[in-house]
């Protein structure tokens, strides 16, 4: 075996000392272990939270399928080890390792970071140290690995651009081929490193933050983006794939209870309901779905792979689905008999979607999952959400009397322009769901509230608006705390602490690189673990850095400023985002465009992708039997 | 019709603990389309046992569990089915059919013997001393859960060997209710570090 057994045996004797050292084994089921030496590229693919959360991430496993389905490459994962076994690894000098082949990050061609959310950078810049790699993107030279980096909060990959020598912009299937490739021919060349990011940024959909310089005014707005290489594409135009490649089936099975063990098949990617606050929604278009035999396919073999007893069907909107019917009605045939659970989360308020999730219900009785959002017509306009009071209470009492007794609502508050109205109305709404509760179930009847707080987003509508103040929120949730004090209504909420930090990244500039190093250096990590309390670490990170957090949380954006993420084409016009923004100004509804097209610009973007699958599907034929 | 399998937990599945192991079984016994009984009630519940939970960290070359399987099956069927689907941190090494009305594996369970690799540092003639004089008490106390136990009636065998550099300690613990040894309380008792010992379960005792 290729394994540097001094390491190895210095690993075996830390973990009986950590909790949970299953974490750190490697070894499952489904795991890829190629022969290190035969092998010409080698990829680290990072997830940078624990394992539990890590292992089920879907980016990351379709990444490691493509990649080792190369005779010429291979891919091992890393995740960011839980602060007991950091502390051992530092004392005893353990560099950071891949669980496959427990060989350290350093000794990679390239290692990867999924990013799916802001509050995983500390931990990047931990890991990265961790591993012995400098934490700076120009302190790296050709002995050292390639860092990219990828997910969704890459949309804005300003204030991470100090660290990472490439993001991929988009859909990473068939990109990342094409860097493997890139890297190799530049590896075989034996070129200078500048050589290799040059060559890198005339892949479409890949950003190299090093061959661009931002100016700034003096009150800290951007001024203007340029491009210093010819080789420096602008703006950088995100990737998509045409048609969604076969799901990957043969997910790697833990030894260890994970947040979600189960299989995880996609069967739609994009959205076309337009809701403004939602990122996703915005920048995963267009809408491509899968064919529903291919679907089954993929089911059938993951279950006979992992022996998994749960599938989920991922999509951001299930019920938008083409096919759900015949879909919902082949799963239920094949499977609820077996024991197998089949989940399919983000259905719509309607009761078309309580007939699908009977169907599906089995043996099992979870809860009822549904997101209002908001619970005024005022606010539903402005978020382009159109979801009746009514509707939701037909909705909700479909749900009791076909035997559900638990309903979750999502709800977010801090909305543009809210008032205590709104709120009071997410306080009324919930006790009249819990109220047809009663009437249909009785004493079984209960209501979860989910009410998060909204944080603007880069690409989206409400890329201009401020985030609601932590004084404000506080009162909406002491608001909401002392009005739903029934037993039977469950309320969670977000800390205003951690809204904050969501609000400086998501829509920060390149000079938050500096506030995320200080905080790191200061000891911020594990960001989106509340039991860690970094808030007054990065406040102090922010004075150190001669910044102003409220400037980038706090402050409306003017329709004409330059934004720090202006330079990424996510897809959609910034002119639809804006007629989108003052359409929630006016309240003004805008139709699914699957009814009619708003013209965001995703289908001339991608002309020469385009193909019947993806092209702005038609309305779905939503004729069901009771 | 229930059956009984002896399989080894491999050093890949050493830190996998029992409800996860269990978790493992059932993934692996539905990969090999084997369906398993359920019991009665609201929430029914597959018919599984293991017959002792192993202490997080070791291994084992001889574990039980039984299973009782809702389709007839010829024990060498079942084994071909299994070995064909099971993770790398279980190797199966046989299936046997037994009689349903068979008492529960974890109540006939009566000891288990451990033998465990010791740290090549270890001076094997100062170990046989502490051996000897552990032997010779009646009473060493450890703690569990806060509170004080005598281990020194769970032991009932305890002997080193050396074979070239390394030095083995075999042990033969109680495996009762209530009267369980654990041999990282024998190892403490001996002033030796489990966590740079390779701790492995060698028997079961019925």
């Amino acid at each position: 075996m290729p394994i540097s057994l001094t390491l190895s045996e210095k690993i075996d004797r830390l973990l009986p000392r950590v909790q949970k050292p299953g974490r750190y084994t490697g070894g499952e089921l489904n795991s890829i272990v190629k022969d290190w030496q035969q092998i010409q590229t080698r990829v680290a693919l990072v997830f940078p939270d624990i394992y539990d959360i890590g292992l089920p991430n879907l980016g990351m496993a379709i990444l490691y399928d493509l990649l080792n389905k190369r005779p010429d490459t291979l891919a091992e994962r890393c995740y960011a080890p839980w602060v007991d076994m950091e502390a051992l690894m530092r004392e005893h000098g353990i560099p950071l390792y891949s669980l496959e082949t427990r060989h350290p990050l350093a000794d990679f061609d390239i290692v990867g970071f999924t990013l799916p959310y802001e509050s995983l950078y500390t931990n990047v810049l931990n890991t990265l140290d961790l591993a012995g790699i400098p934490l700076r993107s120009a302190d790296r030279n050709e002995q050292h690995p390639l860092v990219i980096a990828g997910g969704h909060a890459a949309y804005n990959p300003e204030p991470m651009h100090a660290f990472i020598d490439a993001f991929v912009i988009g859909e990473g299937e068939e990109v990342i081929h094409e860097i493997v490739d890139v890297y190799q021919r530049w590896k075989a060349a034996g070129s200078p490193r500048i050589d290799l990011l040059t060559a890198l940024a005339g892949i479409p959909g890949v950003y190299i933050p090093a061959l661009y310089s931002v100016q700034y005014h003096p009150d800290g707005r951007v001024s203007s983006f340029t491009a210093d290489h010819p080789a420096a594409a602008l703006p950088i135009q995100k990737r998509i794939v045409g048609t969604l490649p076969p799901p990957v089936t043969n997910f790697i099975v833990p030894y260890i209870e994970i947040v979600h063990d189960r299989v995880a098949i996609e069967i739609m990617r994009g959205c076309t309901r337009g809701c403004r606050f939602c990122h996703a929604g915005m920048i995963n278009r267009p809408v491509r779905e899968r064919p529903v035999a291919e679907i089954l396919a993929a089911v059938d073999a993951s279950l006979q792979a992992t022996g998994h007893q749960e599938v989920a069907l991922l999509s951001l909107s299930s019920s938008d689905y083409t096919h759900i019917t015949e879909l919902v009605d082949e799963l239920a045939k094949r499977y609820t008999r077996e024991h197998i659970v089949i989940s399919l989360p983000s259905l719509r308020i309607e009761s078309f979607s309580v007939q699908i999730m009977d169907k599906l219900k089995g043996s099992r009785l979870g809860g009822f999952t549904l997101a209002p959002e908001a619970a005024t017509d005022r606010m539903r306009g402005i978020i382009n959400k159109p979801v009746s009071t009514q509707q939701l209470l037909d909705t909700a009492r479909a749900i009791n009397s076909r035997g559900w007794t638990t309903i979750k609502l999502y709800f977010m508050i801090g909305h543009p322009s809210e008032t205590l109205e709104d709120v009071q109305a997410i306080i009324d709404l919930c006790q009249q769901v819990y109220r047809v509760g009663r009437e249909v179930a009785g004493g079984r009847a209960k209501v979860h509230a989910g009410v998060s707080t909204f944080v603007p987003k880069a690409h989206t509508p409400f890329q201009w608006t401020a985030c609601d103040e932590p004084e404000s929120i506080r009162k909406k949730q002491d608001m909401l705390r002392s009005q739903l004090k029934n037993p039977n209504i469950k309320l969670s909420w977000t800390d205003t602490k951690d809204t904050q930090m969501e609000a400086w990244l998501s829509r920060g500039d390149r000079r938050l690189s500096e506030v995320i190093l200080r905080a790191w250096q200061s000891g911020a990590k594990f960001d989106a673990w509340q039991d860690q309390h970094n808030h007054e670490t990065w406040l102090k990170a922010f004075a150190e850095a001669g910044l102003d957090p409220a400037f980038y949380a706090f402050r409306p954006r003017e329709l004409d400023e330059t934004l720090p993420w202006d330079h990424i084409n996510a897809g959609v016009r910034k002119k639809y985002l804006l007629a989108e923004y003052k359409n929630s100004l006016l309240g003004v509804f805008r139709e699914d465009c699957r009814e009619i097209c708003h013209a965001c610009g995703i289908v001339p973007l991608f002309n020469a992708q385009a193909n019947e699958d993806w092209f702005c599907p038609l309305p779905a034929n939503r004729e069901v039997q009771a | 019709m229930r059956f009984r399998l002896t399989f080894q937990k491999t050093p890949a599945m050493r830190f996998t603990g029992h409800l996860d192991l269990q978790h493992t079984w059932m993934r692996a016994l539905r990969r090999a389309g084997i369906a398993l009984e359920h019991s009665q009630g609201f929430h029914p519940l597959p018919k599984i046992q293991l017959a002792s939970a192993l202490p997080l960290g070791c291994t084992g070359t001889a574990e039980i569990l039984d299973i009782w399987t809702e389709a007839e099956w010829q024990p060498a069927q079942l084994e071909q089915q299994l070995q064909a689907v099971l993770p790398p941190g279980i190797k199966l090494i046989q299936a046997q059919q037994i009689d349903p009305s068979a008492p529960k594996v974890q109540v006939a369970l009566r000891a288990q013997e451990y033998l465990v690799e010791l740290p090549l540092e270890t001076d094997a003639v100062a170990l046989d001393q502490r051996v000897r004089a552990l032997l010779a008490v009646a009473e060493s106390m450890a703690e569990r859960r806060g509170k004080p136990v005598n281990i020194r009636p769970l032991i009932q065998e305890l002997q080193i060997s050396q074979a070239e550099l390394r030095v083995t300690l075999f042990c033969r613990l109680s495996a009762q209710e209530s009267a369980t040894g654990r041999p990282d309380e024998v190892l403490a008792a001996l002033g030796i570090d489990s966590a740079a010992c390779q701790i492995e379960r060698t028997r079961l005792i019925f």
